[in-house]
């Protein structure tokens, strides 16, 4: 009966079409701001590595004022470390794979003066850092622990800055200026996302990976500035670069790569043995509460999810469901007004499940019809968003699952709503209708 | 064909009881052409509803074809309906948007015939009504006279036992009203069984049965019995 119920539904939008237009645009507009917002949330809230996420661990020492916690609610160790704490967690690499970090900003210098040099963003990091968040390589690879030993003077960059800087990506053996100083590029990086850009949450986590990544150790030598967030809860004792990165100032990021259970709890007992031999120098003044904290948690931990975005999809839901009420509102009038063709039916020999069916299917067009504009408004939406704030780039985009998704749902949402009058108009009396049509 | 036993109708508000039809009680056998008159309120129109399993009566034995009603859930009263009785109304009840072909397929559909067999019983059933040329004309297209007869093809088309025809001419002029007539004697010529409910008294006589209905009760009128309506003598109660 299906064939017949849909032939009968298309027939029914066709003899209403301004209140099936109401209907379709009613679902449309609910699904497109429910689903904008629930897209906004869903990439926000995206696992960005699942392949690994569940083997990357942040690493968070308390080297925080024995007289005040670093949080008070919930007694969170700091979410950075010392330059010192990281400096020697690196130099005694206890992880599989281990990455101090801080991000930091170079001027590229053209080799033709004639061009102006351009600022682009950069991270100081380790050369495990590549293998750690699986970046891309498009050609060469990452640095050497003798590289980073000898602070030599090699960098890896993006295909984006290579094309900008060269007009092509192979460029690995050539020399780039960062600022005073040449750099020998020993990798170019595929385009790559990491959404949200979880291994710095002090800085914005929509942003791309940085175009420049050189050694931990060329950083500190050439003094380069710390972007990002400088927590310090007592002075540096002395004033300038060396203090700050001998204080107990935290500003780096610390990840560490820890391939099961066992890895971790030796970690951690590391990092506390660690602490127990700070303490006797005068440092770790608080009881131990170091913590080694997956992806997830950690990006859970530090609210990477604002709660803004929780409540526009709140809002959005509720919105759609003002919409679905309505459509419901205005199928039940439809449907009822043609109570007297649907009593005729039934006398003509309907079963009460043939009439919900065949109105259960004038929903679902309806819904299919407001399911696919609701998706058309939602690009259109996701657009407009790009448009309007271009740091939602990474996020405001529809993949090809989230779109099956939400089509379903979409779908669903409006048989839900047609299911009702579907309901309504079976329960029509065959003979309450006939002497009146 | 029909046997309805002390058959009883009560319509119940929370504040008045209505007695619809009282200790009704009719047999009507295969291939009768029965006219049921009775003046407004009488509950011509609630017989009609029950004798078609279009609602359910209160109390009593309504048997069709055998088959003790009362005993059936929605599903098989519809099955029933569809498989034993057509239906002509007054207003002939055509789906507007829907062509001829269309109208008439309607109940074949929940019959849940295969495409050819419907095409076939639609194609003959607008053929014996004399519109086998206007398949894909819509109901908008036609005079009231050939709307009807659509109506009569759509009954027809699943070969039922028992025709319930309500004031099948009230809305036709008198050339009309013939020709439909005609047409419902022919088909009862043919076997089908045939209850009328009509205001017309030309049209009663033109039955073989008159039965008349008063206060929820019927009063059967021998043949040629007729008197004008709402001035019957004493009316006899019959089985």
């Amino acid at each position: 009966m299906f064939p017949y119920h849909l032939k009968l539904a298309l027939l029914a939008l066709r003899r209403t079409p301004v209140l099936s237009t109401l209907m379709v645009l009613a679902i449309a507009f609910g699904l497109a701001t429910a689903m904008t917002a629930f897209t906004v949330l869903y990439k926000l809230s995206n696992n960005p590595i699942p392949q690994k996420s569940d083997v990357l661990y942040a690493v968070q020492l308390d080297a925080w004022s024995p007289d005040n916690p670093f949080d008070r609610e919930e007694n969170l160790p700091p979410n950075q470390l010392t330059h010192g704490d990281s400096r020697r967690l690196m130099a005694d690499a206890k992880g599989l794979r281990q990455a101090a970090m801080h991000k930091t900003s170079v001027s590229v210098v053209p080799a033709d003066t004639r061009v102006r040099p351009r600022l682009a963003t950069a991270r100081a990091t380790g050369g495990d850092f590549f293998a750690m968040f699986d970046a891309p390589f498009l050609h060469g690879g990452g640095w050497s622990k003798a590289d980073e030993q000898r602070e030599a003077r090699v960098t890896v960059i993006t295909r984006e800055l290579a094309d900008k800087v060269f007009k092509r990506s192979d460029v690995v053996g050539e020399r780039i200026r960062f600022d005073d100083e040449d750099f020998n590029i020993v990798g170019v990086l595929d385009s790559w996302r990491l959404t949200p850009l979880f291994y710095d949450i002090t800085n914005d986590t929509l942003d791309n990976p940085e175009d420049v990544f050189i050694p931990f150790s060329v950083a500190t030598a050439k003094e380069m500035d710390v972007s990002g967030s400088i927590n310090c809860w007592q002075p540096p004792a002395t004033p300038g670069y060396k203090g700050l990165i001998e204080s107990d100032c935290i500003l780096t990021q610390y990840w560490v790569e820890l391939p099961d259970a066992a890895a971790r709890n030796a970690y951690l007992d590391y990092l506390n043995a660690y602490a127990a031999e700070q303490r006797k120098v005068g440092r770790f003044g608080r009881p131990d509460n170091h913590r080694v904290v997956p992806v997830m948690q950690w990006l859970s931990q530090n609210r990477v999810v604002p709660d803004d975005t929780r409540i526009f999809v709140g809002v959005g839901v509720a919105f759609l469901i003002v919409c679905l009420l309505n459509a419901t509102g205005l199928l039940l009038a439809k449907f009822l007004r043609k109570s007297g063709e649907i009593g005729l039916r039934r006398a003509l020999g309907a079963k009460r499940s043939a009439i919900f069916a065949q109105h259960l299917t004038e929903s679902g067009l309806i819904g299919l019809l407001g399911a696919v504009s609701g998706l058309l408004l939602t690009l259109g939406g996701l657009w407009l968003l790009r448009i309007l704030m271009p740091r939602l780039d990474a996020i405001a985009q529809l993949d090809a699952t989230l779109f099956a998704l939400l089509l379903v749902i979409s779908i669903l949402g409006a048989v839900l709503a047609g299911a009702y009058p579907a309901w309504r108009a079976c329960r029509i009396a065959p003979a309450s209708q006939l002497k009146t049509q | 064909m029909l046997n309805m036993q002390n058959l009883r109708k009560v319509f119940r508000t929370a504040l008045v009881e209505t007695h619809a039809l009282r200790d009704l009680t009719l047999t009507v056998n295969a291939g009768e052409f029965v006219a049921v008159t009775g003046p407004s309120g009488s509950g011509k129109t609630t017989f009609l509803n029950i004798a078609g399993l279009l609602e359910e009566h209160t109390d009593g034995l309504y048997a069709l074809d055998g088959i003790d009603v009362k005993q059936l859930n929605d599903d098989a009263r519809s099955k029933l309906r569809n498989e034993k009785i057509g239906f002509i109304f007054q207003s002939f009840n055509l789906i507007a948007d829907l062509d001829l072909y269309d109208n008439v397929d309607v109940p074949l559909r929940y019959r849940g015939f295969p495409k050819a067999e419907r095409k076939r019983r639609i194609e003959a059933s607008l053929a014996r009504v004399g519109l086998g040329s206007r398949l894909h004309h819509y109901p908008a297209e036609l005079s009231g006279g050939q709307q009807q007869r659509v109506a009569i093809a759509r009954a027809l088309a699943g070969e039922p036992k028992l025709l319930l025809a309500d004031e099948p001419t009230g809305n036709l002029d008198t050339v009309m009203a013939r020709g439909v007539l005609e047409l419902l004697e022919e088909i009862n010529g043919q076997g089908t069984t045939i209850i009328m409910v009509t205001h017309d008294l030309e049209l009663a006589r033109r039955a073989r049965r008159h039965v008349h209905i008063v206060d929820g009760q019927v009063v059967d009128l021998a043949e040629h019995d007729f008197a004008p309506l709402g001035l019957v003598g004493r009316p006899r109660a019959v089985a």
